[in-house]
């Protein structure tokens, strides 16, 4: 392919289109890295104000499901690359194939967190509200801490199947990359890193801190 | 083609090396605290950055939104808990007739 047909015809060349589309992604993701600082904050402020009731509610957290959801989303980073690398070096076949091994873990992550580890919590009654199963001094706290614990995790829920539905995209239209021309593949990896580096830090925050005080 | 295996290898292999020591700093090592867990997922954050969305090899354009996403981070997270942080908390008596 000549790099006249490479390239879109606004761009000088293919590669100018391809710094465009990655300094794009990153762009994005710093305005995504900001939406989620003020959740990241609002962890500070309630912990802050009572940090044993708030680390309460963080221990009745299902930590066996938390941790086998960060072995996963590493795991999805991992296969992901090795599908990106797969293409940069012509294996269209290797590509598919790695990035619906990471389309997998990813839909494992949310078929374990939404239809098991929140199920558990729903039935415990650790949802907040008047029928919240901790009663005590911790009440108010662990409150608290489920409000995080539960608008945090449907966020990051959200953008996993915004990503699970880019990844599946690039698997349906594989057949238009190539190994000079697959500017979208390594873009939709940044996205999908991304969501793991964001569980990375939520990961900590909801299942770790409140055990190690 | 191996070599960007290998070294994809090596980067998840250190993630999950990490992840122990998250574990560790949480319940076999009380006294790393939080502190310890902080600064363990601050490195896992950072080498998946560098390791799974090639920061490195990344031109000046992307270091400077990635810099700057660093920063507006930095400045929220910063000067909004300063407040919470620093604030003392006194006891006062309602005295009502």
């Amino acid at each position: 392919m000549s790099d006249a047909e490479a390239h879109e015809f606004q761009f000088g060349s293919a590669e100018r289109q391809h710094e465009a589309a990655i300094s794009g992604m990153w762009l994005f993701l710093a305005t995504e890295a900001l939406f989620f600082g003020p959740i990241f904050l609002s962890w500070i402020y309630a912990r802050h104000a009572d940090p044993s009731a708030f680390d309460a509610g963080s221990r009745h957290t299902a930590l066996m499901i938390g941790l086998t959801n960060t072995g996963l989303l590493l795991a999805s980073s991992f296969t992901y690359s090795v599908g990106l690398a797969c293409i940069a070096f012509g294996s269209r076949r290797g590509m598919v194939i790695w990035l619906a091994i990471a389309w997998a873990l990813g839909a494992a992550f949310i078929g374990l967190k939404f239809g098991v580890e929140w199920r558990m919590d729903l039935k415990e009654g650790l949802f907040p509200g008047p029928n919240f199963a901790i009663h005590g001094p911790a009440r108010s706290g662990a409150q608290l801490f489920f409000a995080f614990y539960f608008f945090g995790t449907a966020l990051h829920g959200l953008h996993l199947v915004v990503g699970l539905g880019l990844v599946a995209w690039i698997i349906f239209q594989a057949e238009r990359f190539t190994a000079e021309r697959h500017s979208p593949v390594r873009v939709v990896g940044l996205y999908w890193t991304f969501i793991d580096i964001i569980w990375l830090v939520l990961f900590p925050l909801i299942y770790l801190i409140g055990r190690a005080s | 083609m191996t070599a960007v295996i290998v070294r994809l290898v090596a980067v998840a292999s250190l993630m999950f090396a990490l992840l122990a020591a998250e574990l560790a700093a949480t319940f076999a090592f009380p006294g790393w605290g939080r502190g310890g867990v902080a600064i363990v997922a601050a490195t896992m954050v950072g080498v998946a950055a560098v390791g799974f969305m090639d920061l490195g090899q990344e031109g000046a354009t992307v270091w400077l939104f990635a810099a700057a996403a660093a920063l507006w981070l930095i400045i929220l997270l910063g000067l909004g808990s300063l407040d919470p942080l620093t604030r003392t908390l006194y006891l006062t008596i309602n005295i009502t007739p």
